[in-house]
């Protein structure tokens, strides 16, 4: 066996009270590819940016070379050897290729003392192709990166990475933007980059990518690890990775299905946009909530852009009440009644600075103004201190300014929002990130109830939430629908599996 | 009780007034004309020249934009107003033309910058640029004379009701109007959306567009009544009329802000009489335009630090 480059023991990291990693060990060996797995929320990019130096540990060690190493920032982990290539490759798109892969150090004469240098182009481009040559790839490094594909960007990254004799390579996500011969070609360099004794951490959702490239996996879950497989002794199937992966409790938290179909108040047909989603077919029904799952780069979260108006669609028919509608912007949507509670709410929901009572009524001012668009402040508090005691908004003061309130409370106001605008179509996008479980039980709860009357779609990457939540369940991959059914007939792991790979069934 | 909490709430406001008392004497001890009718009158005009300007910038500072062209617009609308008066026309209609070209600068710096979501600032040096270069087209750059004192124009500056020059009453009653909409009304909370968080106002369904449009608009109109009423005070048409507007508008939309801890009408209507009262003062102890131009400078980048600090502060309080 080659010897391990690499040693996280003990690694604990918490964010304001909440333990996000406990007591995590992750290794690596020399020339091996070492995939890391795990849902959403269960430490994965934490892990890695404590690796790269984003992040500083609480506790724990950190041996490279089996040498101890202590550093707090990504320029020491980068004279360490640790190399990270993100889901979206940082580059400067008006620099040519060679630029970027010295990036930062353009003094490739290793000149010390020196207080500026002078950039030697020739000399920098003949290094950079040097580099490129034991790869099977064949990139013009003079054209600016933005003219680059996905992969060519990656490839300068991993160049960039290989200039400063790099140990060890992270990988998050590398083929999210890929398509399956550019995937192929990045396989080709990882083996490449094997052979020569570089040690890779692979993250991914997809898990045949991992069967195929992988040498060992680590799973961890809810911030600890759960365990570690050596694939070439131990072949797992993609079924007892996933069941892994979640676990089997599942939180007291959900409100109680019901089974009432009501009727169809929304219809997609055929909907796509260009490369982010294809031919998207669903009904949406009175009583049934319907969940989109789906994980990055699924086009999840295109689509719910597409249905709020905010992104144009390529073709394809949203149809509400018999009537094909037009989303031109979100106003054409909260028109035709659909609103949507948006994936970040400190930036696309709340207006910060402003009062709850502002925050709530902004969405439909036309209720608590007459002649002139004059503002009733007495029908205003009214109706806003009735929204904040239905949902349960704490401390219950419509003066407060909104940035006061804690995440989950934030959210109410959201939520509040859109309740106020008085839509038929509520679409809940990721509705439960940062908030603690006291919120998320009551935010599921009104779900719940509102799904008696109106039609709702809640779009998520947490597969438990859709799961448990959800009545109705379509699950997208790689911008594709690849299931539909009811929650009832589907298992968790099944519909874990749709969204993390390419294959139809089990 | 009542007296402590009002002093708790508005202490900036306090301490405003308090340095305004503290400029107002100093400069009456050093120059005697400083509190005579003659030189309140002039400190009146002052400080509606620059109110209608800051009033309009108000709205643009509020959807979280710049304009660096309303002075010189107001230079192209006061040209014309002058060269319609020269060519016979009635001083009303000349007047309303005037702000008629006015607002549709202002409509055309809001549309590009809006609709093509480019930078503010470069648009309105450009488009700022391009009205001071016409407004030397009807004279070559001389003063209009011709019929001024025959066709009433003069009137606007010179009227008084109840012994209130009408500039003061126009100035109250746009304020007044400005401040029943943006803080009485639903357009008010439109604008200020717009400008605090634009995609999250998108997303309420707020047409983030026309009220940046609108905002760019007012900016440029009152920027242009505000070279309007100077010209028939001058009781004639000169290029360079709204040249001097844009350093005191700026500072006094800014420490309005630093006072409210958000551009307000009310901040920008208050911080005038502040502006007014040092470009006066100066004016009375014969300090040459560099001279107030430096102190303004230093007025607006103390507003500035005064209302990041208001900022930070709250940010703090908030976690």
């Amino acid at each position: 066996m080659n010897s391990l480059q690499l040693e996280m023991k003990g690694i604990t990291k918490s964010f304001s009270e909440e333990e996000v990693l406990k007591k995590v060990n992750f290794n690596s060996y020399k020339g091996e590819v070492h995939a890391l797995l795990g849902v959403n929320g269960a430490g994965k990019s934490t892990l890695i940016k404590i690796l790269s130096g984003l992040y500083v540990k609480d506790y724990g060690e950190i041996f490279i070379d089996k040498e101890f190493c202590n550093y707090s920032n990504p320029h020491e982990a980068i004279e360490k050897g640790i190399a990270t290539v993100y889901q979206e490759p940082e580059v400067i798109s008006s620099f040519n290729g060679y630029e970027n892969i010295f990036l930062g150090y353009e003094n490739i004469d290793k000149k010390k003392g020196k207080f500026f240098t002078v950039i030697k182009r020739e000399k920098m481009k003949k290094e950079a192709e040097k580099l490129l040559k034991s790869f099977p790839v064949n990139i013009n490094l003079n054209k600016p990166v933005s003219f680059y594909t996905p992969l060519e960007r990656e490839v300068i990254l991993i160049l960039r990475a290989l200039s400063k004799k790099m140990k060890i390579l992270i990988l998050d996500e590398p083929t999210s933007f890929l398509t399956k011969n550019e995937k192929n070609t990045l396989f080709e360099l990882i083996r490449i980059l094997k052979k020569g004794g570089v040690s890779i951490i692979y993250i991914s959702h997809r898990l045949e990518e991992i069967e195929e490239i992988a040498d060992r996996i680590t799973i961890l879950r809810a911030g600890k690890n759960v365990a570690t497989i050596d694939l070439n002794k131990d072949k797992k199937n993609s079924k007892e990775i996933v069941e892994l992966m979640l676990g089997k409790k599942l939180q007291d938290l959900y409100p109680e299905k019901r089974s009432y179909f009501g009727d169809i108040i929304l219809s997609v047909r055929n909907l796509s946009i260009d490369y982010k989603f294809s031919d998207i077919n669903f009904d949406l029904r009175k009583g049934r909530i319907l969940g989109i799952f789906g994980l990055l780069g699924s086009g999840i979260i295109e689509l719910s852009k597409a249905l709020f108006g905010i992104e144009r669609v390529s073709s394809g028919d949203i149809i509400k009440g018999g009537k094909k509608i037009n989303l031109k912007g979100p106003k054409d949507a909260i028109k035709n009644g659909i609103f949507e509670i948006p994936i970040d709410r400190r930036i696309e929901g709340l207006i910060g600075d402003e009062s709850v009572a502002f925050n709530v009524s902004i969405s439909n001012l036309k209720r608590i103004s007459g002649f002139i668009g004059h503002i009733f402040k007495n029908k205003e508090r009214d109706e806003v201190v009735k929204m904040v005691n239905d949902l349960n908004i704490n401390p219950p003061d419509i003066n407060k300014d909104v940035l006061l309130l804690s995440g989950g409370n934030q959210q109410k106001v959201v939520i509040g929002k859109a309740l106020y605008s008085e839509a038929d179509i509520y679409i809940f996008v990721e509705p439960t990130v940062g908030v603690d479980i006291g919120a998320k039980a009551a935010i599921y709860k009104k779900i719940r109830e509102l799904s008696n009357e109106y039609g709702v779609i809640i779009i998520s990457s947490d597969c438990e939430e859709i799961y448990c939540v959800c009545d109705e369940l379509m699950v997208m991959y790689k911008g594709v629908c690849k299931k539909k059914d009811s929650t009832d007939s589907c298992s968790l792991e099944e519909m874990l599996l749709y969204a993390c790979s390419e294959r139809n069934g089990l | 009780m009542n007296i402590k909490n009002f002093i708790k709430n508005n202490k900036i406001l306090i301490i405003y007034f308090v340095i305004l008392a503290v400029l107002i004497i100093f400069f009456s001890k050093i120059q005697e004309n400083f509190i005579t009718v003659r030189n309140i009158k002039n400190l009146l005009r002052h400080t509606t020249r620059n109110a209608f300007a800051a009033l309009g910038l108000t709205f643009v500072i509020i959807v979280g934009h710049n304009d660096l062209s309303f002075g010189l617009i107001g230079c192209l609308s006061a040209m014309t107003t002058s060269f319609m008066i020269a060519l016979g026309q009635n001083a009303i209609v000349s007047i309303i033309i005037g702000l008629l070209i006015g607002a549709i600068c202002g409509l055309l710096n809001g549309y590009i910058i809006a609709r093509f979501k480019l930078p503010d600032i470069v648009v309105t040096i450009g488009s700022g640029a391009i009205a001071f270069g016409l407004s030397y087209l009807y004279s070559k750059g001389a003063f209009i004379y011709d019929n001024f004192l025959t066709s009433g124009i003069l009137g606007i500056n010179d009227i008084s009701i109840l012994g209130i020059p009408f500039p003061v009453i126009l100035l109250l009653i746009i304020f007044l109007v400005c401040f029943y909409f943006l803080n009485k009304t639903t357009i008010g909370r439109k604008f200020y959306a717009t400008g605090e968080n634009i995609i999250a106002a998108t997303y309420s369904g707020i047409n983030v567009r026309t009220f940046i449009i609108a905002a760019f608009i007012l900016s440029a109109s009152l920027g242009s009544l505000s070279t309007i009423i100077e010209t028939a005070f001058q009781g004639r048409g000169n290029v360079k009329t709204g040249m001097i507007l844009l350093l005191p508008s700026y500072a006094t939309v800014y420490l309005g802000r630093a006072i409210f801890g958000k551009p307000t009408v009310n901040g920008s209507l208050i911080a005038s009489i502040f502006i007014a009262v040092i470009l006066n003062g100066l004016t009375l102890m014969n300090m040459p335009f560099y001279v107030s131009n430096l102190i303004l400078s230093i007025v607006l980048l103390i507003a500035l630090i005064l209302s990041k600090l208001s900022l930070s502060a709250r940010r703090k309080k908030l976690g």
